[in-house]
């Protein structure tokens, strides 16, 4: 079934919308869940409620790729749920690397305190990413996207493990010079 | 936290950026390796058939320095290009990658499309065809055939109209034979090597070559063309990747095609066209934005910076590479470089100007 006839059924209130979603998109959805949660009930669970959210917002949203609608709504249901495992115990997995490899980015406790200041982040990640070169933009997207590990994203691209190590360190020394100058750090 | 929240913002990326990182990108080495490949493959074939026309057309003179007609020759051996002539002189050719020299094709210059570079593995040879520059000899011609024993070609024009009469009964043409010698012969190395001190007091064009480079570069050659109308070196910096190609000759009509005016941005600015330039130049302005020439009076640092193009390589050298030319009147000065800064190179090039008459 097309994306458009599916986001049909979201707007007919058909309960095939979900079914078809899953069909489509179901292990799309858990590879970005699974990455994030390291857990696959977690993930699984993660992706179930990526389609209850998404029926709940189809109507009136009606989104233009909906490929990508599902991929943001997975992240960020699989994030609360990592934040809130975490809360708990120290998680594993790859989040753990990334967060890790984020810390060099931002240095100070509270310069990210209200959702005000998190919107604004987002808004700034977002130009930043704009002004990379395409294949460095990809590998950062991937990695902090996607949540891949580095020898996937280099058998993707079908460069080094290696290479994508430095390119990624490069790229966040990138992003730290360019929050610094939108008053992030 | 603050980890968390900056990874989370990474969740409004747009989705055309999600989307294009969707797409599995061809490595552009292999992208690269296809290409020049199929090229190298063409050129072995070309290069195999004019071998067997020979063969053909003078199956007697096959390791014999005898002219064709079968007449004691007058030729000296040294005359006579020989199949390791050939290996030797594409070794020589300038810009052709020796292995172990540089990981890198020389046709990273941005003169080259696709200058997209990706070795990991320093020290191993890139292997690409030699960015054919005017002067140089055509070095993608001769892949190929060091240990082939084929014809040994005869370089005997004071008799060119003799016939001679094959085993096979068929008459050769020894048109085709002078013009075949000629044309291989040409791929000998005949320029003489200079000390740097000699090149520089080389009449007309000494004037013009580098006579000094960064710390760390050293001069690795430097030769003149028999006819003095060319200087070619090469410094390199040890332990390193650096390089800077600097070739000093006379302007010829040939080049004028390639000769633009600093307004026309279009014709050489690299931040124009993404990497790989193949993909991204017009056919029309390939040749133009590969080696662009300017005149001196329009040579600003805008101009060479608008040159410069980076690329991050893990094991390569990092900073900025160029690749283009300099008019001085009658002289023309070719750059290619690796490894020196844009203003470092302008430097050179515009007190060439006033150091020279």
């Amino acid at each position: 079934m097309t994306d458009d006839k599916i986001i049909e059924c979201f707007w007919r209130r058909e309960e095939r919308a979900i079914r078809e979603s899953d069909t489509k998109y179901g292990r799309y959805c858990l590879a970005i869940a699974d990455n994030i949660l390291y857990n696959r009930e977690d993930s699984e669970e993660c992706v179930n409620d990526t389609w209850l959210r998404a029926w709940h917002a189809i109507p009136p949203a009606r989104p233009a790729k909906l490929k990508l609608y599902f991929a943001k709504i997975t992240r960020n249901l699989a994030l609360s749920r990592y934040a809130a495992r975490t809360a708990r115990k120290r998680g594993g997995g790859e989040v753990a690397l990334i967060l890790d490899e984020l810390s060099e980015v931002l240095r100070e406790p509270d310069e990210v305190e209200s959702e005000y200041m998190a919107k604004e982040l987002a808004a700034a990640v977002n130009s930043f990413v704009h002004t990379l070169p395409e294949r460095e933009c990809n590998v950062f997207v991937r990695r902090y996207f996607y949540s891949e590990e580095i020898p996937e994203i280099a058998k993707r691209y079908g460069i080094s493990a290696r290479n994508v190590t430095v390119m990624l360190s490069r790229t966040r020394g990138k992003l730290k010079q360019y929050l610094e100058k939108e008053g992030f750090v | 936290m603050k980890n968390l929240v900056l990874y989370e913002s990474f969740g409004s990326i747009d989705d055309e950026i999600l989307e294009r990182s969707e797409k599995k990108m061809k490595n552009t080495v292999t992208r690269r390796l296809t290409r020049w490949g199929a090229l190298a493959a063409c050129a072995c074939l070309a290069v195999v058939t004019a071998f067997s026309a020979l063969e053909f057309f003078v199956p007697d003179s096959r390791y014999d320095t005898e002219n064709l007609t079968g007449q004691p020759s007058d030729v000296a051996a040294s005359d006579v290009t020989t199949p390791d002539d050939i290996y030797v002189a594409r070794n020589d050719a300038p810009g052709y990658d020796t292995p172990g020299q540089d990981g890198e094709s020389v046709n990273n210059a941005p003169g080259t499309p696709d200058a997209m570079p990706v070795t990991d593995t320093p020290g191993t040879p890139d292997t690409m065809p030699v960015t054919d520059t005017p002067g140089t000899p055509d070095a993608t011609t001769v892949i190929g055939t060091p240990s082939t024993p084929d014809v040994e070609p005869v370089i005997n024009e004071s008799a060119p109209n003799v016939e001679s009469v094959p085993d096979n009964g068929s008459v050769a043409d020894d048109h085709v034979s002078v013009e075949s010698t000629k044309k291989e012969g040409s791929l000998r190395d005949n320029r003489e090597t200079l000390t740097l001190q000699e090149g520089l007091e080389t009449e007309t064009l000494g004037a013009y070559l580098l006579a000094e480079a960064p710390r760390g570069f050293q001069l690795e050659s430097l030769k003149r063309t028999p006819e003095g109308e060319s200087l070619f070196s090469v410094w390199t910096k040890s332990g390193a990747y650096d390089e800077i190609d600097w070739k000093v000759s006379l302007y010829s009509e040939a080049d004028a095609n390639r000769v633009t005016a600093a307004a026309d941005t279009r014709n050489y600015d690299l931040s124009l066209y993404p990497i790989p330039l193949c993909d991204s130049v017009p056919e029309e302005l390939r040749q133009i934005v590969d080696h662009p020439i300017f005149s001196i009076d329009e040579l600003t640092q805008d101009v060479v910076n608008r040159r410069a193009y980076y690329v991050n390589d893990s094991g390569d050298t990092a900073g900025a590479r160029m690749t283009f030319g300099v008019l001085y009147g009658e002289v023309l000065v070719e750059v290619t470089t690796k490894g020196v800064s844009p203003e470092w190179l302008y430097e050179q090039l515009s007190s060439l100007e006033s150091d020279t008459p």
